[in-house]
């Protein structure tokens, strides 16, 4: 059965672990219609997306500055937290 | 998943619904600090307004009869209604003759009664953003009750009203109404040429803020009384078409997509794909950020927004229909930030 949810996730350096800050998060695609809003990470890396249909399978591109970062993700618990490394 | 239904009736008598800074509802409460978010409820819809008071929201039983009751009950009589509120254009210091677009593309002009645009990539950066219509497009930036950040874009259509998706100004799973919104008439990286305003007075209706319904994924921000960027930009018209115009028109779209930055306004144009009572559907290139992006049909020098850009998904971007509940709505709201 499917249900709707708002997942949280946070951008981190990979070399470092630091947070990164003011990335934008966007949903690209995926089996279901989305919110065409982008969520942009805070001073501690934390983001959420938008309310979406789950369980689903979603293409999100983070943008930060000049680094670009394209993942596929499953989501099929709304316990689901992504931690994206830049 | 949702299901998309191009035939078929919408009835739904819509009113408005309110908010602004605090103005929670009921269906919304304060999410654990492990921000950890339960399922939405769903709720039936109503017609009448909601008062904006912090923390409270209400269904009245039998509205949805009266919805039935009240609005056309066919889309038929949507297509004989031809509804217009004209924009105004001639404010401002940077009253170009053309679009930004065909300034950069004159062979073009000549083509279409609307903007048209190129091959399969679809967008087009506009710089500078000072010329009509592209000054009165806003970048938004939504800080919402559980203070998560968000981008988006809205168009005015009076000097104090930013109309937007109602997911920009009621935000599901993240407190509901915004904390604030941030409006940023014709952004262009760095460059903010009228300004930047903030809004904390919102609108929807009942059907996104209780019942999330796509259908009803429309709202406005209303400008305190002292911030009036419509005064310098100019402002869009709005109308309602029928399917057989929506669909043999070039439906313009013009926002400020998150891939670029969220900070660069990039315009796109193709004809419609198709429609349902509630929602047009297209083949534009949209990206995250673009929610809330006026989705407009251009004659000459007369430009009447038809929906607002909301959601994406493989089978067709879509937006908002302007049906005559939504325009009167819009129409009601342009006449609070006068």
């Amino acid at each position: 059965m499917s249900t709707n949810a708002s997942i949280n996730g946070m951008v981190f350096e990979a070399a470092s672990g630091k947070p990164v800050p003011n990335a934008i998060i966007m949903i690209t695609g995926g089996t279901h219609e989305h919110p065409d809003i982008a969520s942009q990470s805070d001073d501690d890396g934390q983001f959420a997306l938008p309310s979406l249909e789950i369980p689903g399978t979603y293409n999100l591109l983070i943008q930060n500055n000049d680094v670009r970062k394209e993942l596929t993700i499953n989501i099929d618990s709304k316990d689901t937290v992504l931690k994206i490394p830049l | 998943m949702k299901s998309k239904t191009f035939s078929g009736v919408s009835s739904h008598k819509e009113s408005l619904g309110n908010g602004n800074n605090g103005g929670d509802t009921i269906s919304e409460l304060p999410k654990p600090v492990t921000r950890v978010f339960s399922t939405e409820s769903t709720v039936s819809l109503t017609e009448t307004e909601i008062e904006d008071v912090e923390g409270y929201s209400i269904t009245r039983p039998g509205d949805e009869d009266k919805e039935a009751a009240n609005a056309p009950s066919t889309e038929t009589e949507y297509e004989e209604m031809y509804l217009e509120e004209s924009g105004t254009e001639e404010f401002g210091e940077d009253n170009f003759a053309m679009d930004a677009f065909f300034a950069s593309y004159p062979e073009l002009q000549s083509k279409s009664i609307a903007e048209v645009i190129i091959g399969t990539d679809n967008r087009v950066r506009i710089s500078p953003t000072t010329s009509y219509p592209w000054r009165a497009i806003c970048a938004l930036r939504m800080t919402a009750k559980d203070n998560t950040k968000w981008i988006g874009t809205g168009w005015l259509v009076s000097p104090r009203t930013v109309i937007t998706a109602g997911h920009c100004v009621y935000l599901h799973g993240h407190g509901g109404w915004p904390k604030k919104i941030e409006v940023i008439p014709a952004m262009n990286d760095a460059s903010r040429p009228y300004g930047s305003f903030v809004g904390t007075t919102f609108r929807s209706v009942n059907g996104w803020v209780n019942s999330k319904n796509r259908d009803y994924d429309y709202g406005a921000i209303i400008l305190p009384s002292s911030s009036r960027p419509g005064d310098r930009t100019g402002t869009f018209g709005f109308a309602v078409k029928d399917n057989n115009y929506l669909k043999n028109s070039y439906l313009n779209l013009s926002g400020y997509p998150g891939d670029k930055g969220g900070a660069q306004q990039w315009f796109m144009a193709q004809k419609g794909k198709a429609t349902s009572s509630r929602v047009i559907y297209y083949d534009t290139d949209t990206m995250g950020g673009q929610s809330g992006s006026p989705v407009w049909i251009k004659v000459g020098n007369t430009r009447h927004a038809v929906g607002i850009h909301t959601n994406g998904h493989i089978t067709g971007n879509s937006a908002t229909r302007i049906v005559t509940p939504v325009f009167n709505n819009i129409q009601a709201w342009k006449a609070l930030g006068m």
